[in-house]
């Protein structure tokens, strides 16, 4: 059963196995396979107004089975490994374990962002950036530069305090749960402000390109869970049907043919939190 | 990278999807202007959820040095068709914009903010204000052809 852990709490052979397999999953060129898909995935969610993968309901779903369709492609290199999830209301400067030069690596440097230690780092010889907006083949951050904090524990306990999954116009900036956690204001609140926090590729349409996606997005996943805990009367998704240009709760999510919110609601049967 | 092999299930929905995808897209650029540190001073503007005046004003044109790069933004349709990566994009506003000759994807979302795929994870008040902090991204790279469709 796959379970997954906080990366703060990961043993130095839990990462360099999690590390492994990512490199594994590069050189094979499946990894390259998810950026594409997420590149793909916010260019039409953003150019059509459907909101499949971002500011609608099917915001959370989606990168749930977006996740777990990585974690099986990781465990095809190693059955022992799960995604990590960084919890950035503890973890949240730029000394923390994450950007350890054992597990992500650090900061970019000065004059162009590119990050130079860890094992992907362009230097290192193993991941190279090809799904790309811009020229640039390396890996690039710029921690706490464009915003210098990180979501505090108390917007996150205040976003998890909502008892709606979501509410008409069911898009960004809606009242409840979902839109609280994806974030608006301008974009720079919640798991986008986590986006922006890093920079570099994390902040641009193909931010699956720096592997730290995951373990934001495993930790945002978490939430999700803690919220339905928290609310067990709570219609578990919304909306339940109708609603155009939105993923109903019994819609299939593009590029999925099978997979529906509410195929997704219950996580147990694919892993548990740590 | 082209030889993108697996996905039958990833590739189904692209093939479906591109033709609404360039139905849609609106190129803009959006700049913000950095303070002495580095910081942009323009605040990003989300405005208030569900307001529905979208794609009202056309963004105004402008061409200037940025950070020495030349960005570029040019309303309407009249200019999809000229060169930049032998693309044609329309979309309801047509709006264009471009770093040193080069596209940089942009987008207006329903609440009239703009995005561009430089900087997915915030919104710009208007296209300049996006090509600005695109500039800012880039430190110097170019950016390359924008085909997620393809």
């Amino acid at each position: 059963m796959t379970v997954r852990k906080n990366q703060a709490n990961l043993t130095a052979a839990e990462k360099k196995a999690f590390v492994d397999a990512v490199l594994e999953v590069k050189r094979i060129g499946v990894y390259d396979e998810f950026v594409a898909a997420h590149r793909l995935r916010f260019a039409l969610d953003m150019n059509t107004g459907v909101y499949v993968g971002h500011f609608g309901p099917s915001f959370l779903p989606w990168h749930r089975k977006f996740l777990i369709d990585f974690e099986n492609e990781l465990q095809k290199i190693d059955a022992s490994v799960s995604i990590p999830y960084w919890d950035w209301t503890a973890d949240n400067t730029v000394a923390s374990s994450v950007w350890a030069p054992d597990l992500l690596g650090g900061t970019g440097r000065p004059l162009d962002d590119q990050v130079m230690d860890g094992p992907f780092a362009y230097s290192a010889g193993k991941w190279p950036i090809n799904i790309q907006v811009d020229s640039r083949p390396f890996l690039a951050r710029n921690l706490a530069y464009r915003v210098p904090t990180l979501p505090s524990r108390a917007e996150v306990d205040a976003a998890l305090a909502i008892p709606t999954y979501d509410s008409a116009p069911f898009r960004d900036g809606s009242a409840g749960f979902r839109a609280t956690l994806e974030g608006s204001a301008g974009y720079l609140s919640m798991h986008n402000r986590v986006h922006s926090w890093v920079w570099g590729q994390m902040e641009s349409s193909v931010s699956p390109n720096d592997p730290v996606f995951w373990l934001h997005h495993s930790f945002v996943d978490k939430l999700w869970a803690d919220w339905h805990a928290l609310h067990p009367t709570s219609a578990e998704y919304l909306p339940a049907g109708g609603t155009v240009d939105v993923i109903d709760l019994n819609e299939t999510m593009p590029p999925w043919p099978n997979t529906t919110p509410q195929s997704m609601l219950d996580h147990t049967p694919f892993y548990t939190y740590a | 990278m082209t030889k993108l092999t697996r996905r039958q299930a990833f590739g189904t929905v692209a093939g479906a999807a591109a033709g609404i995808a360039v139905a849609g897209i609106a190129v803009a650029s959006a700049n913000a202007t950095p303070d002495k540190a580095g910081r942009f001073t323009t605040a990003a503007t989300g405005t208030a959820a569900g307001t529905k005046h979208h794609h009202t004003a056309v963004p105004a044109p402008f061409s200037e040095v940025f950070e020495g790069r030349r960005i570029q933004g040019i309303p309407g349709d009249a200019n999809a068709k000229s060169e930049a990566h032998g693309q044609h994009h329309t979309s309801a506003t047509g709006y264009r914009v471009l770093i040193d000759g080069r596209e940089l994807h942009v987008m207006q979302k329903p609440d009239s903010s703009w995005s561009s795929v430089m900087n997915h994870y915030q919104t710009f008040p208007d296209p300049h204000t996006a090509a600005r902090a695109a500039v800012t991204s880039l430190m110097g790279a170019d950016l390359v052809p924008h085909t997620p469709t393809a």
